[in-house]
């Protein structure tokens, strides 16, 4: 395909297979070497560009997405003659040793900075998360961010709007047929009607770049869903929450509604992978990638959200639990599109949790993922408890035996504690199967006593 | 010697900017004409025989310009670990073999027009393999029924003992004193056995070779590796062409850490450009650096330490057993390492024996790494001497003051044991290591803290715990680094060193000490280094070299150019040479009444009279490895409810001699140190039955990222030591060393639970909590 986008200011004409990646398209099309590789699979924050003002992984992004966008990369910043300020910080600080990271920690420090000018250090490590460097220690390059943000540097950079320009494109003849940009839902659902046997969906493309990569064949057929107002949309309508499928980890711990209803869901949006992968994965993806270890199914299952899937035949809404029917396979028919989600607004007496505990902060597929959310009325008894667990089966799933011992009893501390050893009992992952019992069983103990504890400490006052 | 201009400065790294900036140029950064792709086919088995290999469909695709596999390649032996000549390491590889002995061993190489149509093709290549018993526990590799992985034709270049037909790859056996009688004096016997386990480097860049013809039909390869000098000479051996013909280049390094001394892509990168003159672009996916490149050597360590109850130590006796996997890379020197770096740290002891066997398994392959045996060492020593030192009722940090070496002392290991052959006696010149014990202990607040259990909240516990550590700076009598450099007219040199910068910053020390020398400032130093045509001879960026043994060649050079500096003067001001001084970018006579500036003594040089180029090189071979010390601390929390481990303040003190750069000694120890704790809390390789790595991506095998970091110190203690260029030692890999034993007996002072294994992941800590 051809298309125009701006990088770094200019305008520039790109012709390009829909799957290639920007990193490719910078270093090998246009010999921009500045952007690096360190693992192609969206995990090191080596090739990190800003792309319409959002710090994204190059590697993941493909160029059937770039018509229109605006990329800057680490030479759009300075020269060695006139190099940035930031440059200049990391090179006063000492941030730099081999520098293979460099380019992509400067560009993460200024997307940093350009949401948040003055971070204190837990921001600065946290805008940090996706990038990995071996040779520092982190510590340098905390200083320069520092030193930089102590600059002024953030208040130097320009807020940018970038309207979602349509972008125009022009296709291969092998490309018709083949390749679709809708922009809106209709759009989509009449491609999809006629060739939604062959096609693939591509929303934040940070599962599918991966499998691409590890051998996955290419489609035959694709179809990029981002450019769709409707499914980006996060509302609240009647009670309910409703986040559509596009919406980006970023956007959704952002909205004020989620921030203030639905902390589990702000949490596991926030947990979910670095800066760079929250501001392309969306929630659709995570869904429909229907991987036992992703975050949201059990959150989602916790908040008894319902999936609102959407064909030219018109709408179906289903609980979100019914929406997997297996290992990487869900109800979606192939006509279908997963349009979002709508999760009820939770009662003033309820409770949520998301606890995820892998061998890393950051980054990190869960090992144990666990939700819970329960409602107390007056009384001190338990109404509405859902737990549901990741990663330790085909699907995420409901602890139905929890839930039935939980159901219509006063919040004991003793109650915890049993709580927690049949919750232990309820799971039998394959791998590490004593660690993840065991944990598992501790976790909902450690909610549960948790909300105790702010119950007396309640009637203390 | 507080008059120093340059020497003792953080100045900014000579290479930052370009690097900050986006323009550095790493390997593969640069432009080729129409370079070949090169992937490889790698195998599925952890031990078998290549019975038949069909390649003729895989040919016919579109783009496919060759295939290379054991039938078509030099069958010459040689080692990978890109040592000197001859290496220490057994030849026990070939570019391609028959055999593959781990999974993820290479089986063939495409070369294709793009990357696309080799992918494509590697698919295609048909390979019937005929599965052989396979042995992973390094444990069994030497019973007498155990698979074989290497035959007959394998052999060490040097007379050392190797024994391919018992899987035997390196044996090392020292002792002194009387082991029967240390063990029968003793009260109590400390016997204990300590497992490392695997690690990857994860250097940001993956390793990457490009080759091209220049305009004289010369090879020449742009590699990212710390040995340039090294790889020619291993190229012209391997490929049987003329040395002369190949050009080796480093560019810029995106890390190392011992995986790029490792000679892996360079024989087939080069093989395929030379057969087809054809240029070359070879770059592993971050997949194949886990499961394809080097690993750290995992180690089985036994410490049996005889002692009195008032902890005098009177035996110490270490059985060290390391697998070397599938070949023998490093196999002998590290597993030397592990013995001659730790057991003269405690050289009071009289009567001491060490064993060391490495073995093969069908594993990923060992090498250096970063620490190189020390660092799975400390973590039993470390741990040993907690363990005597609490039984003994004493405070570890006494206890460590009163046996560790110190200035004046020797110990006999120094001679006993060195690389592939005897050791140098050494007396140690200089030793900070109370300084550093001390200074660490009030950071971290070791006498607040120990002992005490503090519980923040009911379910976590904190503890604290230490590690001291020395290494080495350069092998002795072996290594060999040298420099050469002229002047130019406007009073710049150019210095060429075939020193090794992998972002180590190297090219920045080094010209600090140049311009030291000379009076300049270091903007006045043009370094280029590391180009097998432009630059002296070196050994490479390893064994802790490059500021201690470079740094000293550059300094003996410069201090050459210097003298024809006040030669050309003297005959300039006609002042006789030993009545002048030599003064920042000029020389004067003593009452500083007449100069001539460096410029002016450059172009009298050049054009006046007697012409000549006031240029000069120089080489030098350290005749004793100065260890740099170390005390590192550790204060960590463990969640007894998930089995977290989570390290709250760390602190590295070093004596590393004199800091050229303090701030870039300091970013070293902190890169080290950092590496070190994730390495003891989160980082191994996890196999499956069969011996396929699970874990082969950054998404399994975590590195800690910027949330993970603790509160982290380091503190550089000053000493001096003479033999150093300006009185340093080296300061790159020491750091390594101490953090999991730290952390070790961190936890134990916190919920005491003894980890004798890393890495301490939750799951393991909760077991053992359940024990208790
Ligand atoms: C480095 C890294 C870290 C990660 N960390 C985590 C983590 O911590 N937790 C976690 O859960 N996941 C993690 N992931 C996985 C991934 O980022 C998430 O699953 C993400 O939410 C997927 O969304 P996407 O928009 O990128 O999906 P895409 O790759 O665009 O799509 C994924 C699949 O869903 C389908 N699809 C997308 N949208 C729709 C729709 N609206 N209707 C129907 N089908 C649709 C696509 O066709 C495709 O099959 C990580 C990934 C990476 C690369
Ligand atoms: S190359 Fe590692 S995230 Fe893109
Ligand atoms: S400086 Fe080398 S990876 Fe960061």
């Amino acid at each position: 395909m051809k298309f125009d986008m701006t990088l770094n200011g200019k305008n520039i004409s790109i012709e390009s297979s829909p799957l290639r990646r920007l990193l490719d398209i910078l270093r090998e099309d246009l010999g921009l070497t500045g952007t690096k590789e360190g693992c192609g699979e969206g995990e090191c924050g080596a090739c990190a560009v800003i792309m319409d003002g959002m710090l994204v992984n190059s590697c993941m992004v493909p160029a059937i997405q770039l018509p229109g966008k605006h990329v800057l990369t680490i030479e759009g910043l300075g020269s060695p003659e006139e190099p940035d300020p930031l440059q200049r910080a990391f090179v006063e600080e000492g941030a730099v040793q081999c520098g293979f990271c460099t380019p992509g920690m400067v560009m993460a420090s200024r997307f940093l900075l350009s949401q948040n000018n003055k971070p204190d250090k837990e921001q600065i490590r946290m805008g940090l998360a996706g990038n990995l460097c071996r040779c520092t220690g982190y510590e340098r390059i905390f200083r320069a961010v520092e030193r930089a943000a102590g600059e002024g540097y953030g208040e130097t950079i320009e807020p940018s709007f970038f309207l979602s320009t349509p972008g125009s494109f022009e296709l291969c003849e092998n490309e018709k047929n083949r390749i679709f940009i809708p922009h809106s839902t209709e759009e989509a659902l009449a491609i999809l009607k006629t060739h939604g046997e062959v096609i693939t969906l591509l929303a934040g493309t940070t599962d599918i770049m991966v499998q691409l990569k590890n051998g996955r064949k290419e489609p035959e057929a694709l179809m990029d869903i981002s450019r769709i107002p409707e499914l980006s949309s996060i509302s609240l309508e009647n009670d309910s929450l409703q986040i559509g499928s596009c919406s980006t980890y970023s956007r959704i711990y952002s909205n004020p509604v989620v921030q203030s209803h639905f902390p589990a869901l702000q949490t596991a949006a926030r947990l979910n992978g670095a800066i760079t992968l929250q501001n392309r994965a969306t929630l659709g993806g995570n869904l429909m990638t229907a991987s036992p270890a992703a975050d949201m199914p059990p959150v989602l299952m916790a908040l008894g959200a319902k999936a609102v899937l959407r064909s030219t035949s018109g709408s179906r809404e289903i609980s979100i639990t019914e929406l997997w029917t297996g290992y990487r396979t869900t109800v979606r028919l192939p006509e279908e599109i997963l349009v979002g989600i709508k999760v009820p607004i939770p009662s003033e007496n309820s409770r949520q949790i998301f606890y995820k505990r892998g061998s890393r902060s950051m980054l990190t597929i869960a090992r144990v993922s666990l939700a819970g959310y329960i409602e107390i009325d007056e009384n001190g008894s338990i109404l509405e408890p859902r737990f549901a667990v990741g990663t330790m089966g085909k699907t995420a799933f409901m602890l139905e035996d929890l839930q039935n011992f939980l159901r219509g009893r006063d919040l004991t501390e003793d109650i915890a504690i049993k709580a927690g050893n049949i919750a232990s009992g309820s799971v039998n992952p394959r791998k590490t199967p004593e660690y993840r019992k065991q944990v598992t069983g501790n976790l909902v103990k450690k909610f549960l006593l948790g909300i105790i504890e702010e119950r007396n400490q309640k009637e203390e006052q | 010697m507080s008059d120093l201009k340059n020497v003792g400065r953080s100045i900014r790294k000579v290479d930052a900017l370009s690097i900050a900036t986006g323009r550095a140029l790493y390997t593969d950064d640069f432009p080729l004409e129409n370079p070949l792709s090169l992937m490889l086919l790698h195998s599925p088995h952890a031990h078998a025989e290549i019975i038949a290999i069909n390649t003729s469909e895989a040919e016919l695709v579109d783009g496919v310009v060759d295939i290379l596999t054991y039938e078509n390649t030099p069958h010459t032996l040689y080692t990978t670990a890109g040592q000197g000549y001859p290496e220490p390491s057994p030849y026990d590889y070939r570019m391609f073999d028959r055999k593959v002995r781990f999974i993820g061993d290479r089986v063939a190489l495409v070369a294709a027009e793009t990357a696309e149509a080799a992918r494509k093709a590697l698919a295609m290549i048909q390979v019937k393999y005929g599965e052989l018993e396979a042995i992973f526990d390094p444990e069994g590799s030497m019973e007498p029924l155990a698979p074989k992985l290497h035959g007959e034709d394998a052999y060490a270049p040097l007379p050392v003992k190797y024994d391919p037909l018992r899987n035997l790859a390196a044996e090392v056996e020292l002792g002194f004193g009387d082991m029967a009688k240390g063990f029968s004096e003793a009260d109590l016997i400390e016997d204990n056995i300590y497992h490392t386990h695997f690690a990857s480097h994860c250097a940001m860049e993956p390793h990457a070779t490009k080759a091209y013809f220049d305009e004289k039909g010369r090879l020449v390869v742009i590699t990212s590796t710390q040995v340039p000098f090294h790889v020619r000479r291993t190229l012209a051996r391997v490929l049987d062409i003329p040395l002369r013909s190949i050009r080796v280049v480093k560019p810029r390094i995106g890390g190392a850490f011992g995986g790029k001394q490792e000679i892996i892509l360079e024989p087939m990168a080069a093989y395929v450009a030379w057969k087809h003159k054809r240029s070359v672009r070879f770059v592993l996916s971050r997949k194949e650096v886990f499961t394809f490149c080097r690993t750290r050597h995992p180690f089985r360590m036994r410490f049996r330490t005889g002692y009195l109850k008032d902890g005098t130590i009177t035996a110490m006796d270490v059985d060290a057993l390391m697998n070397s996997g599938a070949y023998g890379a490093h196999a002998l020197t590290v597993l030397s390492n592990s013995g001659s770096k730790m057991l003269p740290l405690f050289n009071k002891i009289e009567n001491v024996h060490f064993l060391g066997r490495t073995v093969y398994t069908n594993t990923p392959v060992g090498g250096a790494y970063r620490g190189y045996g020390a660092t799975q060492a400390y973590f039993g020593f470390n741990q040993q001497i907690d363990i005597i030192a609490r039984k003994t009722s004493q405070d570890i940090l006494d206890f460590a003051k009163k046996w560790h070496i110190r200035n004046g002392e020797t110990s006999e290991v120094f001679r006993i044991l060195g690389e592939g052959k005897e050791g140098v006696e050494q007396y140690i010149g200089s030793c900070g290591l109370d300084e550093c014990i001390d200074r660490g202990a009030e950071k971290i607040r070791w006498y607040e803290r120990r002992d005490l259990h503090f519980s923040p909240v009911p379910e976590k516990v904190r503890g604290v715990g230490m590690a001291i550590s020395m290494q080495g700076s350069a092998i002795p009598l072996i290594d060999m680094a040298s420099a050469s450099m002229k002047m130019n007219e406007d009073g710049s040199f150019n210095l060429h060193v075939g020193a090794t910068d992998l972002g180590t910053g190297s090219d920045t020390v080094l010209s600090q000490i140049a311009a030291e020398v000379l009076g300049v400032s270091p903007e006045k130093i043009i370094i280029l280094s590391s180009d097998t045509d432009l630059t002296p001879f070196d050994v490479g960026a390893y064994a802790s070299s490059t500021t201690y043994l470079s740094g000293k060649a550059v300094e003996k050079c410069a201090l050459n150019v210097r003298e024809q500096i006040l030669t050309t003067a003297s005959q300039i001001l006609e002042i006789p040479r030993d009545e002048l001084l030599y003064g920042e970018g000029r020389i004067s006579d003593r009452s500083r009444s007449t100069e001539v500036r460096l410029e002016e003594v450059c172009l009298h040089a050049l054009y006046t009279k007697d012409q000549y180029q006031i240029q000069s090189c120089a080489s030098h071979v350290a005749s004793e490895s100065p260890p740099p010390f170390m005390a590192q601390f550790a204060e960590i929390e463990v969640d007894t409810q998930t089995g977290e481990v989570k390290v709250i303040k760390f602190v590295s003190a070093v004596d590393c001699g004199r800091a050229i750069n303090p701030r870039l000694a300091e970013g070293q120890v902190e890169g080290a140190t950092i590496n070190g704790i994730s390495y003891a809390l989160h980082e191994n390789y996890i196999f499956s039955d069969n011996g396929r790595m699970m874990n082969d991506s950054f998404w399994d095998y975590k590195i800690f990222t910027a949330p993970d970091i603790p509160e982290i110190h380091t503190i550089i203690v000053d000493s001096e030591e003479k033999t150093g260029p300006y009185g340093a030692k080296s300061v790159s890999e020491i750091g390594l060393n101490g953090p999991a034993p730290a952390i070790a007996n961190a936890i134990y002072d916190a919920i005491g639970v003894r980890l004798f294994e890393t890495p301490f992941t939750p799951d393991k800590i909760l077991r053992e909590l359940k024990k208790l």
